[in-house]
């Protein structure tokens, strides 16, 4: 009989971290052992995660492309799949499908600078490509990290910004501060202000609510960044993962499939633009 | 006919044109002089729902007696037994092979594709067009080259059978005593038909769809899409009696120990508020017209770079259904006599 | 083991919507056994300190159906408004009657009101309809035991409609308001040649003027209720 890709492996949930008081990371180990082994992903792809009885929904990887036996990924409790995934401890069953769609352009940005734009959970999908980066850190020039945050409470792996720092330049905002907070406060574009393009070697990553990606796309563009050079990663509605259901279509193009990451020039002449 | 659809039945589940007291659909026939070969234009929801059910039930899952979960997938239902469907009209069979070009690729869809595979397709040119069929402008009939299995044509006292495959020309041969071959003078009288069933069609004076999709490339912020929005009431009966239309949603449901339960696909619609809908809440095409244009423009023009074609059979359907009488080749002759102002410049 | 206390309480209605909970009667033995319900139709007058979800149907029409109402809402965890009168005030109910010569007639009866409970009380969950549809109300109940809210569902009963292959009651004429109606009942009254009434509110973004246009153009007359189950456009379910 044919392989069937609409069912979910089964996995187990190795270990639960909690990032913020909505937001939680599950390190999750695939129990076959042959499609663990099969289970590759390029930095910026998606699974499709079950909780029995509650569905599926995407999520982006967030674990290192360098960890083999695990994969995470980091969920905000929003609807009916994550409120299931909360409910779930260490050792419960969940079922996963992918990776699906297209990463972050690993290949096209080696040699050149970067700029990583994230807004709240947005970081998500960045992190994989943050420590790609870090691990072959020689591979690239230099390498920015912007990143907003509601609060200072919402900001998601805390304890992982110090690692980066020793390696790539990381820029912290929050809308609203708080007394203690001693860093930049407003959207993540004031950050912009002390930023200059310095050469045309440059690509800009950036995963965040839309209104962010709306905004930092304009200001780069008005920076005179190539359009083909600024990528993002779009969310929608991406049911099956694989350009059958149809709801993640966006101007003709199947967002699951032939993204989420998509390039400026890509999208500029989409129909209905998304960003 | 009724001897050879009797053969049939006793190897294959038979589904085919059944009178009811709606009208005429296809179904799983049970008594063979029930089928209906005569059934005019088309019915209300195209085959498609053999091949795709507007419900179906993926998977189901449960904890086993060793407290492990199990999956158990209803694709191996679906796998078993050989169907045939008869009386599947030109523009009928065309969406399939839309649909097969959709649910194929990169990934395939199993359930689609198996029923596919365990389907034999007899199909039926068509001897009368209905009001909104126009199937010859956009190449879909009233006769097809390929993707039967057998091709029947009413030609009043007998039918002509035209094999389109292996497998069709099996159903033949063992069932030589009922078939004769054609002569000559049979074709030539198919090909009449046909060319009366083209001609009734070409008087509709339909425009050239030909370079559709560029002309609606340019048109895509003009207000003809406001002012059908503003009719259109969005209930999605337009989607769902499409032969081509094929976008769903999947969801869990729960058995009453909540311990167990079932995956589902259901069709879904364009035009429902919800389609675009994610779980922060954001609805990505909440406006009307944007939910109106959708379904146009994946047919006419995502379609073409997704697999190659428009995806429009030209069965009418659409416009015979639609409670709003919203006709899509009104909407395409506006789009294509230049439109109205357009309201906003793009960006 | 821990039972889940479900409450189902009634205020102005017909008691229709209970009917078609008790009506799935081979199920609800099964459950009983995990969850202990109580009603006050149904007998029971000795109150619990809370429950985990309480379905409520009718509609509020008198204050102290308001405090009634109220207090259940606080011992709630759940709140579900069950079936037409509760989700939207039953206004349909009316219909028939000529609301205009009702006032006529009884002077003073401005004062009589019936709304819908979530103008008094926030809601988990609708279930529309009238009455419910039992297996609707059984997803809804299995998915809250689940902490899951099933998405309020969003197509229309035209789209039902069309999936039993049924002959357009518009086209024949009959006002019926299926294409602008929350769908969930599997358009049992247009199958059955009944046109829709719109007892389970407007689907998402109704398109009420379209309706209307297409009535105007068919010269079908828009039924009287419309504009009540119009007047209530922009609420919630």
């Amino acid at each position: 009989m044919v392989e069937n890709p609409y069912l979910p492996k089964l996995a187990k949930i190795e270990a639960i971290k909690e990032e913020t008081v909505d937001t939680r990371t599950f390190k999750i180990k695939i129990l076959d052992e042959k499609v663990r082994n099969s289970f590759n992903f390029t930095p910026g792809q998606f699974v499709e995660l079950t909780v029995f009885g509650y569905g599926e929904a995407p999520f982006s990887i967030t674990s290192s492309p360098y960890e083999h036996e695990n994969f995470s990924i980091t969920v905000r409790r929003m609807g009916n799949v994550t409120r299931g995934l909360f409910r779930l401890k260490e050792g419960d069953i969940i079922g996963v499908r992918g990776p699906f769609g297209r990463g972050w352009p690993i290949e096209k940005i080696k040699g050149n600078d970067i700029l990583i734009v994230g807004g709240g959970i947005g970081l998500a999908p960045l992190k994989p490509l943050i420590e790609y980066i870090i691990l072959q850190r020689r591979l690239f020039n230099n390498v920015i990290l912007f990143y907003g945050a509601k609060t200072p409470k919402d900001i998601i792996y805390k304890e992982l910004f110090d690692i980066w720092k020793q390696y790539i330049n990381v820029e912290l905002t929050v809308d609203f501060a708080e007394k203690d907070w001693g860093g930049h406060s407003g959207p993540v574009t004031v950050l912009f202000k002390n930023f200059k393009l310095e050469s045309n070697n440059i690509y800009s990553v950036q995963c965040g609510p839309p209104i962010m990606m709306h905004f930092v796309t304009r200001q780069l563009l008005s920076m005179r960044m190539e359009p083909e050079k600024i990528y993002f990663s779009l969310e929608r509605n991406m049911k099956c993962g694989m350009g059958f259901c149809g709801k993640c279509m966006t101007g003709g193009r199947y967002v699951c499939r032939e993204g989420p990451v998509f390039n400026y020039s890509e999208v500029k002449n989409f129909l209905e633009t998304p960003v | 006919m009724p001897i050879f659809l009797d053969r049939i039945m006793k190897y294959y589940q038979l589904i085919g044109p059944v009178k009811t007291e709606k009208g005429v659909s296809f179904e799983y026939v049970s008594e063979c002089d029930k089928v209906d070969l005569d059934y005019l234009g088309h019915t209300v929801l195209p085959p498609k729902k053999f091949f795709f059910p507007p419900i179906e039930e993926m998977f189901a899952y449960e904890y086993d007696e060793t407290g492990n979960l199990r999956i158990y997938d209803f694709l191996e239902e679906v796998s078993k037994g050989m169907r045939v469907i008869v009386g599947v009209k030109p523009c009928d069979i065309s969406s399939l092979l839309v649909l097969d070009k959709v649910f194929t690729g990169e990934y395939n869809d199993p359930y689609y594709t198996t029923r596919r595979n365990n389907t034999l397709v007899v199909g039926l040119t068509c001897n009368k067009p209905k009001e909104y069929c126009f199937c010859t402008y956009v190449g879909s009939g009233p006769s097809i080259k390929k993707g039967f299995d057998l091709l029947l044509s009413d030609l009043g006292d007998m039918y002509l059978v035209e094999v389109g495959s292996e497998k069709g020309w099996k159903l033949t041969k063992f069932n030589l005593d009922i078939f004769n071959e054609a002569e000559n003078e049979d074709i030539k009288e198919r090909e009449r038909i046909l060319l009366e069933v083209e001609e009734e069609i070409r008087k509709k004076g339909l425009p050239n769809f030909a370079t559709i999709d560029k002309v609606l490339v340019e048109r895509f912020l003009d207000r003809i899409w406001d002012d059908y929005s503003r009719k259109c009431l969005a209930c999605g009966k337009c989607n769902f009696t499409c032969p081509t239309c094929r976008c769903f949603t999947i969801s869990d449901e729960p058995n009453p120990d909540l311990k167990s339960g079932k995956r589902f696909r259901i069709w879904d619609s364009c035009h429902f508020l919800s389609f675009t809908k994610v779980a922060s809440g954001e609805v990505f095409r909440k406006d009307r017209p944007s939910r109106f244009k959708q379904r146009i423009y994946h047919k006419f023009v995502y379609s073409i770079n997704e697999i190659g074609s428009i995806s429009c059979v030209g069965c009418g359907r659409c416009i015979e259904v639609c409670p709003a009488k919203i006709n899509i080749l009104d909407v395409l002759k506006e789009v294509i006599v230049g439109g109205k102002s357009v309201s906003a410049k793009v960006s | 083991m821990n039972k889940i206390r479900i409450g189902i309480f009634s205020l102005s209605s017909c008691e229709g919507c209970i009917v078609q909970i008790l009506n799935l009667e081979d199920i609800l033995l099964n459950l009983l056994k995990k969850f202990e319900i109580e009603s006050r139709i149904l007998g029971t007058q000795n109150r619990t300190e809370s429950y985990d979800i309480a379905f409520v149907e009718g509609s509020v029409m008198s204050i102290d159906e308001e405090m009634e109402l109220k207090k259940i809402r606080r011992m709630s965890k759940f709140l579900v408004a069950l079936g037409e009168c509760a989700c939207h005030g039953g206004n349909f109910l009316v219909r028939d009657f000529n609301v205009g010569e009702i006032l006529e007639r009884f002077p003073g009866s401005e004062t009589w009101y019936s709304n819908p409970i979530d103008r008094y009380v926030r809601i988990e969950y609708y279930i529309p309809g009238c009455p419910i549809d039992k297996e609707e109300f059984f997803t809804v109940f299995k998915s809250l035991l689940l902490e899951k809210f099933p998405e309020q569902i969003s197509n229309t009963v035209c789209s039902e409609c069309i999936l039993k292959e049924n002959n357009c009651l518009i086209d024949k004429g009959i006002a019926c308001l299926g294409s602008i109606t929350r769908g969930g009942c599997k358009a049992i009254c247009p199958t059955f040649n009944r046109e829709c009434y719109g007892c389970r509110g407007l689907s998402d973004d109704a398109n009420v003027e379209g309706l209307l246009q297409t009535f105007k153009e068919k010269n079908i007359e828009p039924p009287t209720h419309l504009t009540l189950i119009t007047r209530r456009e922009g609420r919630k379910t």
